[in-house]
């Protein structure tokens, strides 16, 4: 178990271009065990490349990263064992089937085969998939099926520090009220949750601790309550957009109203 | 998970592995889980999905089956081999044809193992060591192209060992290994380098194009091979020159004549360069491998949109010349661009329309072998070019096909007055788009062989055509345009265009009967055109939307 006043995550001096456009502009963080970090931000912000970058998939960055206190770009890629991932698109197997594709997760995670499939297979049952989904091809699946396949394959190796990339979408309300949950009692064991989101109600109510980028630059950090205090604003909603300078969103539709109407 | 026999064979080298600093256990499970996806992927020389349930889906092993296929191409290559002692001919044909077969199989069967960016947030998010992953991915393509080479080469090399001796046998054992080491090169290059001048969404493209080029390629190779023999049995004396230093085929048939005691500076310098170019691309290609990773990563950022803007004022005016009201013209547009740019359709349709095109080409050379050019042009053969008609019914029957069927709930929620619109777009932009663009080129081919007095008949088979393709849709073509799942589009086909086959012969039979009186050639032209519109006046009347919507519901 990690001491509480050692970050899990501390970001130094970020920084990363694709070709001569900038994504990320010296982003600074620490993050320390049991917190809910919503990373917001509109799109193109740098989001992923941030949660890509700190999982190795994306090189040419400069700065710092540690990641439970040890740099990741010395080539160690033992650190990824304390980390679950679920991305933004759901880029899967999916000609596997459940069974055969979470399995596999799990033993390249390093669990047996048998305890994989033992915890999939519940996990599974518990999320009303039962043992007859479990055996098809995941390619039938719905949205919502596949992204509880995807969050399933974040979690079989008890991870301490989770990525969700949008972990809600495609979701049923009743199946977003267990994952909120979810993610508060991973919390209080003291599991570290970064994930990303465009629901800012959701954001609003579950995160201890809210990181809002803009154009490449942490233009907030802190808690809904004091980004409240700092910006006067009722809402996360609101925060969001004072913060990234949006104002046009009343002209822009009544402008789209008033060409629908053309006809 | 099912065991796979080629990891059972594998694990025999697992001490070797271990000595490259490589995780076994883990390399082994990423190599099970793509073996077994392999299975259930449906390689394009099958190129036909059959109806399969979720279990045989699951159990189904759709590579093995393909397998027989290249076994067929290997026993072809027999009699090539076993032939006559023009070594240099024969094996230059014999690698020239595995090397095609092999390098189209990679390119579009092997797509899918070298780039699937799965892999990029499957893999590499796990605590797997980069190594390990690699060798994954190369121990994968080694064992497909084992296989596949197997299959190809062994009869070959089986053939060849009993009628020219163990010392061929062992250059072609040798020359099989180089030739592999070769195509891997070559593939990845095509590869690299499309991926490093283009975006994804175009790479897709080129390998779309291939798939087409390999069913195409296929078909007519068959015709080819056939009509070959005979140039091998003629025993074409070959006179080098500095091209033929490019061709990949001829380096891999000169040790053979080395063998045979012809000690030319040609075969000499092949010998050398069959065996340096392959092994100096490989060690070059081991160190290319962390570039071609990182190019794979820019397939899964790809997010450019590619621009139909190019041609779009051209289709415009072509659209409003055409049809007449605004709601044809949109059909008609749509189809256009669905016919153009949806790959499973042109994949599976584009091969078949290709080779019946050449199908005149292939009986009007078999008529010179017996005739000269100039009893060639005063003959009828250009009457051959109904066959290529055959390619109407073929469209037409796979026109509610579509790999993005789903799409068609649009037909249904659009408020679509008259459905018989749709119908009529469609038609035409298959006239556009598919039938004209082909049927002027054989034309100035047939022009360019028989001379001009020639046009007044092509001109009634165009006339024919098109009311060929009236009739065609009139008797299939029911469904809306692409509103079907490719998957079961098999079975019925054959059957439902064999009598649309048969209703070409009065077609050709009337024009062949008048065809030596002028005036009843003209005569018959007019009748054409006024028959086709009639036709065009009084067939897509009345058809309501609602009774072609009962038949998009059963389909889904």
């Amino acid at each position: 178990m990690l001491n509480a006043e050692q970050p899990v995550l501390s970001i130094r001096n970020l920084s990363m271009n694709y070709g001569d456009k900038p994504v990320l502009k010296n982003i600074d963080m620490e993050v320390y065990p049991g917190q809910i970090i919503g990373y917001i931000g509109p799109n193109g912000a740098g989001k992923s490349t941030t949660v890509k970058i700190m999982l190795g998939l994306v090189e040419g960055y400069t700065g710092d990263i540690s990641l439970f206190g040890k740099r990741i770009s010395d080539g160690d890629w033992e650190y990824k064992r304390n980390i679950g991932y679920v991305p933004e698109v759901i880029d899967i197997y999916d000609n596997l089937t459940a069974s055969e594709y979470l399995t596999f997760v799990g033993e390249l995670y390093g669990l047996s085969w048998s305890t994989a499939n033992m915890k999939a297979k519940r996990l599974m049952h518990i999320l009303g998939l039962g043992e007859e989904v479990y055996d098809k091809a995941i390619s039938s699946y719905s949205k919502g099926m596949k992204q509880k396949v995807m969050l399933i394959s974040s979690l079989l190796h008890n991870p301490d520090l989770l990525f969700l990339d949008e972990p809600l979408s495609g979701l049923d309300a009743n199946s977003v009220m267990i994952v909120k949950e979810l993610m508060s009692q991973l919390a209080a064991q003291g599991k570290t949750i970064f994930y990303s989101s465009h629901i800012m109600d959701v954001v609003e109510k579950i995160s201890n601790r809210i990181v809002l980028l803009h154009e490449g630059r942490i233009v907030a950090d802190g808690t809904f309550e004091s980004l409240k205090h700092h910006s006067q604003e009722g809402t996360l909603e609101q925060i969001f957009t004072q913060m990234t300078g949006f104002h046009e969103h009343a002209a822009i539709a009544e402008e789209f109203v008033s060409i629908v109407q053309e006809v | 998970m099912r065991e796979i026999r080629s990891l059972l064979v594998l694990d025999r080298f697992r001490s070797l592995f271990d000595k490259l600093g490589i995780d076994y256990a883990v390399m082994r499970k990423i190599l099970q889980v793509k073996l077994l996806m392999d299975r259930r992927r449906v390689p394009t020389v099958i190129g036909e999905r059959s109806k399969i349930h979720e279990e045989e889906f699951l159990e189904s092993n759709n590579f093995m089956k393909s397998l027989w296929i290249y076994g067929i191409y290997g026993a072809i290559m027999i009699p090539i081999i076993v032939m006559g002692d023009n070594y240099f001919i024969q094996m230059s044909l014999v690698f020239g044809m595995s090397m095609f077969i092999m390098m189209t199989t990679m390119i579009s069967d092997f797509s899918s193992v070298m780039l699937d960016v799965r892999d990029i947030s499957t893999l590499s998010t796990k605590p797997v060591d980069p190594k390990t992953i690699r060798m994954a991915k190369t121990m994968h393509i080694s064992i497909y192209m084992f296989i596949l080479t197997f299959v190809l080469m062994a009869p070959g090399w089986v053939a060849s060992i009993i009628r020219h001796g163990i010392g061929f046998g062992l250059i072609y054992l040798l020359e099989t290994i180089l030739m592999d080491m070769f195509i891997l090169v070559m593939t990845s290059i095509v590869y690299l380098v499309v991926l490093k001048l283009y975006d994804g969404e175009r790479l897709k493209d080129i390998i779309n194009y291939v798939q087409i080029g390999l069913s195409i390629g296929v078909a007519v190779g068959y015709q080819l091979v056939i009509r070959s023999f005979d140039l091998v049995q003629s025993a074409l004396a070959w006179t080098p020159t500095w091209w033929n230093f490019f061709i990949p085929p001829l380096w891999f048939a000169a040790p053979f004549e080395l063998l045979k005691g012809n000690r030319n500076g040609y075969y000499i310098a092949f010998t050398v360069l069959a065996l340096c170019v392959p092994i100096c691309l490989f060690l070059t290609y081991t160190k290319f491998m962390p570039a071609f990773e990182q190019n794979l990563i820019k397939l899964m950022h790809s997010q450019s949109m590619r621009s139909a803007k190019s041609s779009h004022g051209v289709i415009q005016r072509l659209s409003k010349w055409i049809c007449r009201s605004t709601e044809e013209q949109a059909f008609f547009r749509f189809a256009l661009r669905m016919l153009g740019s949806e790959r499973e359709f042109k994949l599976k349709v584009y091969p078949s329309v290709a080779l019946m095109a050449v199908l005149p080409f292939i009986f009007i050379f078999s008529g010179l072998r017996s005739k000269s050019w100039a009893e060639l042009a005063d003959s009828k053969l250009y009457f051959t070019i109904y066959l290529s008609l055959m390619m109407i019914p073929t469209v037409v029957n796979m026109l509610k096909y579509s790999g993005r069927y789903k799409g068609s709930w649009i037909y249904t929620v659009a408020p679509i007055q008259n459905i018989a619109l749709l119908h009529r777009g469609t038609i035409k932009a298959v006239m556009v788009r598919l039938f004209l663009p082909i049927y002027l080129i054989l034309c100035m081919v047939l022009i360019g062989v028989f001379g001009i007095t020639i046009i007044p008949h092509l001109m009634i088979i165009m006339f024919s055509a098109n009311l060929y393709l009236l009739l065609c849709y009139q008797w299939i073509g029911k469904s809306l345009p692409f509103s079907v799942s490719f998957a079961g589009a098999q079975q019925e086909s054959q059957w439902t265009i064999f009598p649309l086959v048969l209703l070409l012969l009065p077609f050709a039979a009337v024009h062949f009967g008048i065809s030596n009186n002028s005036y009843a050639v003209y005569g018959y032209m007019v009748i054409l055109v006024l028959v086709n519109a009639v036709m065009w006046k009084f067939m897509f009347r009345g058809t309501r939307p609602h009774d072609s919507s009962k038949n998009l519901s059963i389909h889904k």
